[in-house]
């Protein structure tokens, strides 16, 4: 059930993804060329260049390079020209590896996920950025920094809790252009993000919430008698599935994706849901240019 | 209630097996899951589960139970069947033979009466006499409880078949012959490996018989044969004694076939001594293996051994031990009286009766002739291998009694009972499988 370890196991980032992944530039590309899908614009405010905001008086002892010689001619007073410093879209990639992400495929889906996400950025002329609970990468640019994305990816820590709000605090410093934050968890911990939420919130971010659950997890393959570990706590329960125990159990799995959903739109956040083995690009689509939960 | 086969209840332990595989089965399967959250949410308010009844556990058991009852073969004990003891008492005139201050028939009614004090009113014994081949007899004997062999024979082979005959003269072939009862003789004819065809003079008749064919002849033939002459014209023998010369090596069943001849010839005649000379035979052991089978016959006062030239052997009258291959047979005590060394091995297995017969031989000749003796060795064999219980007089029977068999009832019926009920068992078992529940 576990893919982080299972030998044999598809490597994250491999040649099939690799090719998707430049389907997915060409639909972007299109996509910012106001050719493609019919959302908005797939992160809210672009940026990058630099633009003028005024005069001021030159302070003997800078550089002169700065002074503004046309105004001086007009003028006749050393004047400086200021610029406003430039305000760049940033993506940052918030991912949950606590435990329960690595059974049923979760984490490795999250992983393809965020780095498309990135990779859409980086060819947007965003600066991207991935964080979880205990580590975060750099902002990059570009999409030659791409492979660095990937590589930021995957050195994020495995294991522990899904606590979101750490990973916002570990996130980079953030510039002065508009934000987008993308969070990948099942967000069985319902507090962690709820105050990562918050925070994000706080800081006028555009939040889109990928909730990921396994098909297995709403509708478990099991039969009979089981004792159930917890991946996280370790913490066992042991479950008769009779027909009523299953019943009970999906009414819970439908409350516990609607209080999700509930949760997401209470913070301004979009909450898309996804499972592992869903099409890569309407996965993105969807979490990018909207749509409905899966 | 009663069962035949108890061993059978074992497979009761099929139960607990049945039960322990049940819980091996319900045991929970560990499976590693994301989050409890959904489940404990699910399970709360839920009652606690009590461990449910399982009918199809109870069926399984319900089919083992009546399966190894069936197989135990249950049955109801009604009463007690009476015992049945069959005796054969050998009544060979060596059974006249006396040990001290009874005779072996005596000590034989003496031990008999004492078994018949320890059955129960209403066991029942029947009795069944014999003087010859008494392993045929008590073979034939009817199945019961207990079979009861009386005899003081350490072997109960007896005679069995005895061999008859003598060869043609001028040639070189064997001719044995088979006692078939009292009255006939059938002669075998050994084949020699060349001869298809010999010539068999029987009295005056002369008979041309193919190699491994028989003749049969009558006893008063062989008697004559035999006698040479010592039978009244009425055929009435009286015979005091009879010469036989034994040649050319025909070793044992020559000798045997003509000493038991003249046994059979003189059945009904008072006790003879028997003169054997031996000449140029295959040695001592053939003549003497064939005097001993016909002296067990008890037919024989006296037994002289005279003037023996046996190839190998050396005897001395008067004093010498007759030796052969380093083995002591027999010696001449006194210018009468043979010692017939007994049993050195298992070939000399019948041995026993040989010595008491000679015992009683020389008491009865002495009595009616003095001067005939025989004196039996000291050793006695022990008894073979018989394939009834043998209780010779010289060992009393002190064994404990066999229980009376008892009278059953219900056997298949209940075990037809018990099958089918654990058949049914075993349907709704399918059926309950089938229905899932």
């Amino acid at each position: 059930m576990t893919d982080r370890a299972a030998p044999g196991a598809t490597a994250p980032f491999d040649e099939e993804f690799r090719r998707r992944l430049e389907v997915l530039k060409r639909l972007v590309a299109r996509a910012l060329a106001g050719r493609g899908g019919g959302g908005r614009a797939p992160l809210a405010e672009r940026g990058g260049r630099v633009e003028f905001a005024g005069h001021r008086a030159y302070t003997p002892g800078e550089d002169v390079s700065a002074v503004d010689w046309s105004a001086y001619a007009r003028l006749e007073t050393l004047v400086v020209k200021e610029f406003q410093a430039p305000r760049e879209s940033q993506l940052l990639l918030l991912l949950d590896r606590s435990g329960s992400m690595a059974l049923f495929g979760k984490d490795a889906a999250a992983l393809r996920l965020a780095a498309a996400l990135g990779w859409l950025g980086l060819a947007s002329g965003a600066r991207v950025a991935c964080a979880s609970r205990a580590a975060a990468s750099r902002w990059l640019a570009s999409p030659e920094r791409f492979p660095d994305l990937l590589d930021s990816l995957e050195k994020l820590p495995e294991g522990g809790g899904a606590d979101l709000a750490a990973a916002v605090q570990k996130a980079p410093p953030h510039g002065t252009g508009p934000r987008t934050c993308v969070l990948l968890s099942d967000l069985y911990e319902a507090e962690p993000a709820e105050r990562a939420l918050a925070a994000l919130r706080s800081k006028s971010a555009t939040v889109a919430c990928v909730h990921l659950l396994a098909r297995e997890e709403l509708q478990p393959p099991l039969a009979n008698a089981v004792r159930l570990t917890d991946a996280e706590s370790g913490e066992t329960l042991d479950v008769a599935l009779t027909r009523e125990a299953r019943a009970r159990f999906a009414g819970e799995a439908e409350r516990f994706c609607a209080e999700r959903a509930s949760l997401a739109a209470r913070h301004g956040a979009r909450l898309v849901r996804v499972a592992p083995g869903d099409d890569l690009i309407a996965a993105v689509e969807r979490v990018l240019l909207g749509g409905g939960s899966a | 209630m009663i069962l035949g086969a108890p061993l059978a209840l074992l497979g009761l332990l099929a139960i607990p097996v049945l039960i322990l595989l049940d819980r091996l089965r319900r045991r929970p399967r560990p499976v590693p899951w994301p989050s409890l959250l959904l489940w404990r949410a699910a399970a709360a308010g839920e009652a606690p589960r009590r461990r449910a009844f399982d009918p199809l556990l109870l069926l399984e058991c319900a089919a083992a139970a009546l399966l190894a009852l069936a197989a135990a073969e249950p049955a109801l004990v009604t009463g007690r069947l009476a015992r049945t003891v069959m005796v054969l008492r050998d009544t060979g005139p060596h059974m006249r033979a006396r040990c001290g201050q009874e005779s072996v028939a005596e000590a034989s009614a003496r031990e008999l009466a004492r078994l018949r004090a320890a059955l129960d009113a209403g066991d029942e014994v029947r009795e069944f006499e014999t003087a010859r081949d008494l392993a045929r007899a008590a073979a034939g004997l009817p199945d019961a409880d207990l079979r009861v062999v009386v005899t003081d024979r350490p072997g109960i082979g007896g005679p069995g078949l005895l061999v008859l005959g003598r060869a043609a003269t001028g040639t070189n072939v064997g001719i044995d012959a088979v006692q078939l009862d009292g009255d006939r003789l059938w002669f075998a004819l050994a084949t020699d490996g060349e001869s298809r065809e010999v010539e068999v003079r029987v009295g005056a008749r002369t008979m041309r018989v193919p190699t491994g064919e028989g003749v049969e002849t009558e006893a008063a033939e062989t008697l004559r044969l035999l006698d040479g002459g010592n039978c009244a014209e009425d055929d009435s023998c009286r015979l005091e004694r009879i010469e036989l010369l034994v040649r050319d090596g025909l070793g044992t069943p020559l000798t045997r076939a003509a000493l038991f001849g003249a046994g059979i010839a003189a059945r009904d005649a008072e006790p003879f001594d028997l003169i054997l000379t031996a000449e140029g035979g295959e040695g001592i052991e053939g003549v003497v293996r064939g005097a001993e089978c016909a002296l067990a016959d008890g037919l024989f006062s006296g037994l002289y051994l005279q003037d023996c030239a046996w190839r190998g052997a050396t005897s001395k009258p008067g004093a010498g031990l007759l030796s052969f291959r380093d083995r002591a047979l027999a010696a001449w005590l006194d210018e009468r009286t043979l010692w017939v060394g007994l049993p050195f091995d298992r070939e000399w297995d019948d041995h026993g009766t040989l010595a008491l017969f000679l015992e009683a031989a020389k008491r009865e000749s002495a009595r009616r002739k003095s001067g005939a003796r025989a004196v039996a060795g000291a050793a006695f064999a022990d008894p073979a291998p018989g394939f009834v219980d043998t209780r010779g007089v010289d060992r009393p029977f002190h064994g404990p009694l066999p229980e009376a068999r008892r009278k059953l009832v219900g056997e298949t019926a209940f075990r037809a009972i018990l099958a089918a009920a654990a058949l049914l068992v075993l349907a709704l078992y399918l059926r309950a499988i089938v229905r899932g529940t």
